[in-house]
């Protein structure tokens, strides 16, 4: 215990024993950053950019139908749906008590609080789900997001997360995992999700 | 560790080059990452700001760092997580094997994480009985191959499909001569799943850690890092001390600029927060967090105004990508753990003798100085560099001999235009086998430049020295204009 706290007092002695002045930090405001005149249309084209489908929806049925289409949703058998309202599941989450169990997961259907139009990452708040781990075990993800919760850029986003950014662990998620570590051919679902279906939910006034 | 021998960067190269459709083949692939990179950098008109609030957050970070860094702590402790600090990379190494036995971890998964690759933390985790398993794809690939990454974001860069499928073949037991990148990525996925559903303990690396919060935030693509974070009970991170950010609204900043310069992408698939361990519902803790900080060589680095700004780095290995150097000789021959122009200038800082060459395996080009997303002055510090070699008398006697003949020769015009003349003559007339032979190291793999008639000197004189023409000419233009003026 004593080497440990020596480490510590060691290095930061170290630190201390070479002054270094700098400025302050900067305030990061700037009135040039990046714009969208349609957020929604550009949230679209950056998802499907990063291999996500993205949809825009109206209605649950809407959605309903087009999961429908989706051969490896009809083949799925254990379902989480975070959004019951909209898509039946047939697993629930709490009923494990070890993340391990979820291994055998096929489908994750999840809601997102806001999007980033210049990424297309979707901030995930964990504040309701039991085991993080089923977001990355899950085979195929789907992701709701109201439209109306879009943002130009990172700056903006990280202002809307706030201070929720303390919970244990949040997330921005943009396409599904992939990995281009053999001779940068792109291959979608490296270890996380296979596929990523982003839903937007229309926002009623801007139709 | 044992003394380690001294790199010298071209013999290091000479296998790799000596294959030039290899050579060109790992230049291509390495250059169509750099283009992606540029294309996502247009999309952004404020890119030049987002690199100046870079540098200025760095700057500004590594100047108070002993108090952001405990700030960190008190933070990161508030919220739950056990923070070690680790001197050396032994310390370090040390204290992932006792949080290891304290939790009788057996099995860990680990996903990229440059500093443990510093510490040599699974040859020595190894050695004590633990099995370790990296999970990242490309570093999966080059630790069954027993080698090491050869590019800090792409770490099987160098490594081709065939032989890729060969090494499955024969460790996952994929079909004999199969090289397909889906294939053999699908298969890398169950193996690893298995990996991460049996492990004890996942050790991560860091991106960037939020002094303010006491959280720290892994980017990934792969989704390796979450689920190695979120399965075992025991998540460890290494940090080195520099990762530092001091808010939150900065990680706008880093997680813009990022994956944009690493490999042309908007943002990583994965940017995880991690604030404490993992708990559930009613917030009890379910694991828990271990944050080591690590030193290692990096206060002394901070000491030199001449170097300090490299501990800037995101290690978005852009610098790599860019240059002909490295993209021609390959992340091996430089014998770094962090090869390429921003290993150059880091790796004779911890040991100069040792990696004394490096700073010489660069054309001054300038381009990763150009292409760093947190404005590191790279070219400026090699060419730094070089000048701190020779002061510490670390030159090769063939290049100091070389130094002091160039410097005598450019003391004394009249022996430099004589030379100039020689050589210019000497260029047109010398048969080839005397030019191009083996110890000429210029005629090696191109063809010298064809000597022009005369030299600038000569055409300066002649066009526009005293007597020249055109000199006449401005003369009298400017005889004529001055009254005008007044």
């Amino acid at each position: 215990m004593s080497s440990a706290a020596d480490a510590k007092q060691i290095i930061l002695d170290r630190l201390r024993s070479q002054v270094v002045t700098a400025p302050p930090l900067p305030s990061l405001q700037n009135e040039d950053v990046i714009t969208f005149a349609d957020l929604q249309g550009q949230f679209c084209e950056t998802s499907r950019s990063v291999g996500a489908a993205c949809h825009v929806v109206h209605s649950p049925a809407e959605l309903t139908t087009i999961l429908n289409d989706l051969e490896p949703f009809r083949r799925a058998r254990r379902i989480v749906s975070l959004l019951p309202q909209w898509v039946p599941g047939n697993t629930d989450l709490q009923n494990f008590d070890e993340p391990h169990s979820l291994r055998s997961l096929d489908w994750m259907i999840a809601p997102g609080l806001f999007g980033v139009a210049e990424n297309g990452a979707i901030w995930i708040d964990f504040s309701s789900i039991s085991h993080r781990a089923s977001l990355f075990l899950t085979q195929y993800l789907a992701i709701l997001v109201p439209a109306k919760n879009l943002v130009p850029h990172m700056h903006a986003a990280y202002e809307r997360v706030g201070r929720a950014i303390t919970q244990p662990f949040g997330l921005f998620v943009s396409g599904p995992s992939k990995t281009a570590d053999i001779e940068q051919s792109l291959v979608l679902g490296a270890h996380g999700c296979r596929t990523l279906n982003v839903f937007l939910l229309a926002n009623p006034e801007a139709e | 560790m044992s003394a380690l021998p001294i790199i010298e960067h071209p013999r290091a190269a000479a296998e790799f080059v000596a294959n030039r459709e290899r050579t060109r083949w790992h230049d291509k692939a390495l250059w169509f990452v750099r283009e992606k990179r540029d294309r996502m950098v247009r999309t952004i008109p404020e890119w030049e700001w987002l690199r100046e609030m870079a540098s200025q957050i760095k700057t500004h970070t590594i100047a108070n760092l002993a108090e952001y860094l405990e700030q960190f702590e008190r933070s990161a402790t508030a919220a739950g997580a056990h923070v070690h600090w680790a001197r050396d990379a032994e310390e370090h190494n040390t204290i992932v094997l006792r949080i290891l036995r304290e939790n009788r971890a057996q099995r860990i998964v680990k996903s990229k994480s440059m500093l443990t690759e510093e510490c040599h933390l699974n040859p020595f985790l190894e050695r004590h009985g633990i099995e370790v398993i990296d999970s990242d794809l490309g570093e999966r690939i080059v630790q069954l191959r027993e080698e090491t990454p050869s590019h800090i974001v792409l770490p099987a860069i160098h490594i081709k499909k065939e032989e890729v499928g060969d090494t499955f073949h024969q460790h996952l037991g994929t079909a004999a001569g199969a090289s397909d990148p889906k294939y053999l990525t699908e298969a890398a996925r169950d193996h690893l799943r298995d990996k991460f559903l049996r492990a004890d303990a996942g050790l991560t690396g860091v991106n960037f850690a939020i002094a303010e919060t006491g959280g720290i935030v892994i980017c990934t693509n792969e989704g390796n890092a979450d689920l190695g974070a979120s399965l075992p009970p025991v998540h460890i991170a290494s940090m080195g001390i520099e990762k530092l950010i001091p808010r939150a609204i900065d990680l706008a900043v880093f997680t813009r600029l990022l994956a944009r310069s690493a490999t042309g992408q908007p943002i990583t698939t994965y940017t995880s927060h991690f604030h404490g361990p993992r708990r559930d519902l009613s917030g009890q803790q379910t694991g828990q967090l271990h944050l080591i900080l690590v030193d290692n060589g990096r206060a002394q680095i901070r000491d030199s105004p001449e170097f300090r700004e490299a501990l800037h780095c995101i290690r978005c290995g852009a610098c790599m990508n860019t240059c002909p150097v490295y993209r021609r000789s390959g992340g091996h021959s430089y014998g770094a753990v962090v090869p390429g122009p921003i290993g150059s200038v880091l790796s004779p800082t911890i040991d100069a003798k040792r990696h004394k060459s490096l700073p010489h395996a660069c054309s001054l080009c300038g381009s990763c100085t150009d292409v760093c997303p947190v404005r590191i002055p790279l070219h400026h510090q090699l060419l730094a560099w070089r000048k701190e070699l020779a002061a510490r008398r670390l030159l090769p006697w063939s290049k100091r001999l070389a130094m002091k003949g160039v410097t005598f020769v450019f003391q004394h015009p009249a022996l430099m235009n004589w030379m100039g003349k020689m050589s210019r003559m000497a260029l047109r007339w010398t048969p080839r086998p005397l030019i191009y032979h083996r110890w000429n190291d210029w005629g090696k793999g191109r063809e010298l430049p064809i000597p022009p008639q005369q030299s600038f000197r000569e055409w300066w004189v002649k066009n526009r020295g005293a007597g020249s023409a055109e000199v006449q000419s401005a003369h009298e233009t400017d005889r004529h204009r001055r009254p005008k003026e007044e």
